[in-house]
């Protein structure tokens, strides 16, 4: 199964960013990020730890997605 | 911590270079991410994931019917967070211990082959012939001070006869 947060990314790099511009806007505004990949996120989130909570809860990604799109994070150096 | 093999896409010539842009306009780009994911699947890439603290490790996001390991980047301590099936977290710690060469010196001792450890029995067995001993030193003091309390008579006969001599 594809990871969605890569899809999310390369919707990003069509839009002419590199990945450290994407990782950085994703971790700066992920709300705003999640939505153009097409997640389902309410509003009232600001909270990055909750929006991730809220995206496994109800089975937008899952575990091992989350691990990965971190392992990559952590790999660019960020956290 | 560099996961370049996890991420070939992101190649460090495409942060600076025309080829990069180029890479990512072309129609074609969404295959190579395509191709990509199967194999970061197959590879079966390092799972570790790092926290600096029990605190990150306890706001961690795991999925319900989840269990996820998370390593303490300062401290050789390993933090398993779970969650049930109504997403409620729970954790344990762990502390990493490495094993050392000693338990060689364990297996001999059970053995009974045993150089380096005495039993129980046998440190019993020891104090009991120091207590037998400890009572036949006693018994010969009480013999010296017996024979003691016997012997200077002599002596003070002796001095009587010089004095009149």
């Amino acid at each position: 199964m594809a990871n969605p947060f890569f899809n999310a990314l390369g919707g990003a790099a069509m839009g002419g960013m590199n990945p450290m511009q994407m990782l950085s806007q994703l971790q700066s505004n992920p709300l705003g990020m999640l939505r153009k990949a097409g997640f389902n996120v309410p509003d009232n989130m600001s909270n990055p730890q909750a929006i991730i909570q809220h995206l496994m809860n109800s089975g937008q990604i899952s575990q091992s997605q989350l691990t990965q799109a971190q392992q990559m994070a952590q790999g660019f150096g960020m956290k | 911590m560099a996961y370049s093999y996890y991420t070939p896409m992101y190649q460090p010539n495409y942060y600076s270079n025309n080829p990069y842009q180029v890479q990512y306009q072309q129609p074609t780009m969404p295959q190579p991410m395509q191709n990509v994911q199967p194999v970061q699947q197959t590879q079966n890439p390092s799972s570790i994931l790092w926290v600096r603290n029990n605190q990150e490790a306890a706001m961690y996001p795991v999925a319900p019917n989840n269990a996820v390991a998370l390593w303490d980047s300062g401290a050789p301590v390993i933090y398993l967070k779970q969650a049930d099936a109504a997403g409620k977290p729970s954790m344990k710690t762990y502390d990493l211990v490495e094993r050392a060469e000693k338990p060689v010196e364990a297996t001999q001792a059970q053995d009974g082959n045993n150089t380096a450890y005495a039993t129980k029995s046998e440190l019993a067995a020891l104090a009991g012939v120091v207590r037998d001993v400890d009572g036949v030193i006693s018994s010969l003091r009480d013999e010296i001070d017996t024979l003691k309390a016997k012997a200077p008579v002599k002596r003070t006969a002796k001095k009587e006869d010089e004095v009149d001599g």
